[in-house]
């Protein structure tokens, strides 16, 4: 039964980690922001709030899109105005 | 984002200078951080930020590495950037309160024009004389206060690769007052007439400071004249490939064996240690067969990124960029796409952000339509997974037969790409030929902290996907490889009824034409997420479906024994043109902030990959039949 339990636990945890890792970068820090908004909101403690900035700082981080190449780390911000191609 | 976080009232700078003048290599070392550097133009495509604390005084700045420029006056996309972040157009980003102006010491007819038209423009700045100690050992000569009263600016001396080479510059800057913000004069696009009349001020300024360059070292000239000659450069280059892809194979057989050895003895540990049951399956099977099955190949990758590290810090790649620039004209496209698919072969995601660099539209929109045909890192590992399962350890006469395949299979993805630009460029995407211009550095011997930097850059990114989403996703498919358990009385393995038995068996009969079976075809589907996973999943697959003591038997005696040749050469096929990226296809809709190229480039990429496939398996099973 223990057994049981720890490998839900585990499948779980990877399931959802796997689902954030996958969603599209800009989507993943609207929700990282939101989560740290209602965080914050709610008044609960200093390191649930440090928690949920520290996912928005990580996903602010890996809007490059993939974490294959050290060229992409930094948030790509478009110019004003660009041109659509 | 590097360093300490910048507090809001860091003082706000940026590095700017024309390409490969050494910017990125200040950056880094002024702000601890490992940005990608090399020995060629075009690295940065995209502004960066890090942060640092000056030595002295304790002020913090916060620091923008923006893309390379030759003016202000941009004409490709990464220019832009530049201009627009200096003049404070980019939104939510106000101008940069100090600029730091890169120059190559080496190469100042170049580099300043730009710094006169910054400072034409009011913007508060200092000039870092980068390379300063490669122009005294060449025999430039320079006087720098003079230079330094020309301009009008602070000149300080900085050795971006050395340790200790940023300080002049650090005890400069703190010891000036905090300059207003942003530039104070408009920014108006200068005339031919301004243009030929900066030139003209370049080379007075120059004059007046005693600037002189020694002539080009004979030795040097020789190996140009041999390197760039039409009919030995291209041999050259083929046997430098040739080279690499023999030393993937040849050198890293000891450290994969070690690997692997290494990841079975973790297993048959685990599996003994544990008792039977759910747990043990987990991670044996699980865990350690799958994520296992991948990391065995990071000796291959961590050889093969030595070599592109070792080509693009000394100074050959723009070579061969030349080299191949009639190649690329021949299929319609510019001789710039040579670096954005050169960067492909480490992943295709900074290779189509590198396009940037394209100014036009077609040629750029091209070059990211083929950007996923070039052989990607994450391929190696599927590629040699099934080369070390069905091609003999052989030589063919002095060459290892492994390592010869390997280089069929890379030089199929450029051909395959040629091709489709050849199409694309005579239909949808016509435009006419832009000539290549290519500044080309000097040759110097490859840096040795920027070689291990990189190479422990390429580890850290490799084990993390191995030990984040590769780990979470094999867990997920052990999961769905196990449940839900087989009905009472079946005797065999309890994969074949779970729910990633189904999928497989429904897959199969889309991908049974091109001879693969229901764990293959399973394997494509955690593949989207990174094409190394399909290794991984193959890996979970078949641990689970063998009984007994195949258990710990690792994954290329399994596959060799129960895949026809044909097979294995099907999926050779596919994975030249494999579409399965998911990173790949959302990068191409930022980049063209449109769906309609992703999905052009999915839906070619896959009627490709099946076409190769299809005939790949029937060719195969008649001949071998």
């Amino acid at each position: 039964m223990w057994q049981a339990v720890i490998v839900g636990l585990i499948v779980l945890a990877a399931a959802t980690y796997a689902a954030w890792a996958l969603l599209p970068a800009a989507l993943r820090l609207k929700l990282a922001r939101h989560l740290a908004a209602i965080a914050r909101r709610a008044g609960g403690p200093a390191s649930l709030v440090r928690f949920a900035d520290a996912i928005a700082g990580s996903a602010l981080r890996r809007l490059g899109g993939c974490s294959d190449c050290s060229a992409v780390q930094a948030a790509p911000t478009p110019p004003k105005g660009r041109d659509k191609t | 984002m590097s360093g300490p976080a910048p507090a809001l009232d860091a003082m706000r700078l940026a590095l700017v200078g024309v390409p490969n003048c050494g910017k990125t290599a200040l950056f880094n070392r002024l702000t601890g951080s490992r940005q990608k550097v090399a020995n060629y133009a075009g690295v940065t495509v995209e502004r960066k930020e890090g942060s640092f604390v000056g030595p002295t005084r304790g002020e913090r700045y916060r620091l923008l590495d923006l893309p390379g420029a030759y003016s202000l006056t941009p004409t490709t996309l990464d220019e832009a950037i530049t201009r627009d972040c200096l003049l404070g157009r980019l939104a939510g980003e106000s101008a940069p309160q100090r600029v730091i102006c890169v120059v190559d010491a080496t190469n100042l007819r170049l580099n300043l024009r730009l710094v006169l038209e910054l400072h034409d423009l009011g913007v508060p700045m200092i000039v870092a004389l980068n390379m300063s100690d490669l122009a005294q050992s060449r025999g430039f000569g320079l006087d720098r206060e003079r230079l330094e009263r020309e301009l009008g600016v602070p000149v300080v001396e900085t050795v971006a690769i050395r340790d200790g080479g940023e300080r002049a510059l650090l005890e400069r800057l703190e010891s000036l007052p905090a300059p207003a913000a942003g530039p104070t004069a408009e920014w108006r696009e200068p005339s031919f007439e301004q243009i030929q009349q900066t030139q003209r001020e370049v080379r007075r300024i120059l004059h007046a400071a005693g600037y002189h360059e020694p002539a080009r070292n004979r030795a040097l000239q020789r190996v140009d004249g041999l390197v760039m000659h039409p009919v030995a450069g291209p041999a050259i280059l083929a046997a430098l490939l040739f080279f690499v892809f023999q030393a993937v194979f040849s050198w890293a057989a000891v450290p994969m064996e070690l690997v692997d050895a290494g990841v079975s003895w973790v297993g048959a540990k685990l599996h003994a240690a544990l008792p039977p049951g759910l747990l043990n399956s987990l991670l044996v099977d699980g865990v350690i067969a799958g994520a296992g099955s991948v990391l065995v190949f990071l000796p291959q990758i961590m050889i093969l990124f030595f070599f592109i590290l070792v080509l693009e810090d000394s100074g050959y790649l723009p070579r061969a960029a030349y080299l191949l620039d009639r190649l690329m004209g021949s299929v319609g496209l510019s001789g710039r796409a040579f670096i954005p698919l050169l960067s492909s072969f480490a992943c295709a995601v900074p290779g189509i952000m590198a396009t940037r660099t394209i100014p036009n539209v077609r040629d750029r929109l091209a070059t990211i339509m083929i950007a996923p045909l070039m052989t990607c890192s994450a391929r190696l590992p599927v590629y040699a997974l099934i080369i070390a399962a069905f091609i003999p350890r052989q030589r063919v006469g002095a060459f290892n037969l492994q390592g010869l395949v390997l280089f069929t299979l890379y030089v199929a993805g450029i051909v395959a790409a040629m091709a489709v630009a050849y199409a694309l460029k005579r239909t949808a995407m016509r435009s006419s030929y832009h000539p290549l211009l290519l500044e080309l550095p000097e040759y110097r011997w490859p840096d040795l902290r920027n070689l291990m930097l990189g190479l422990w850059e390429r580890l850290k990114i490799f084990l993390q996907r191995v030990g984040t989403i590769i780990l979470a996703l094999m867990i997920i498919l052990w999961f769905l490889s196990s449940f839900p358990a087989p009905p009472d009385g079946v005797t065999g393995p309890a994969i074949q009824y779970s729910f990633a038995g189904s999928i497989g068996r429904a897959l199969e009969h889309v991908f049974a034409p091109i001879g693969f079976n229901w764990q293959i075809s399973l394997a494509l589907v955690p593949g989207l997420a990174a094409r190394e996973v399909a290794v991984g999943a193959l890996g979970t697959v078949y641990s689970l479906s063998a009984t007994g003591d195949d258990v710990a038997a690792t994954l290329v005696p399994m596959i060799a024994g129960t895949w026809s040749l044909a097979t294995a050469l099907s999926l050779l096929a596919w994975y030249v043109f494999a579409p399965q990226c998911l990173s790949t296809l959302v990068v191409v809709k930022r980049e063209t902030n449109s769906w309609r190229y992703p999905l052009l480039m999915a839906g070619y990429l896959f009627a490709l990959a099946y076409l190769a496939a299809f005939v790949t398996y029937r060719v195969a099973s008649a001949v071998l039949s």
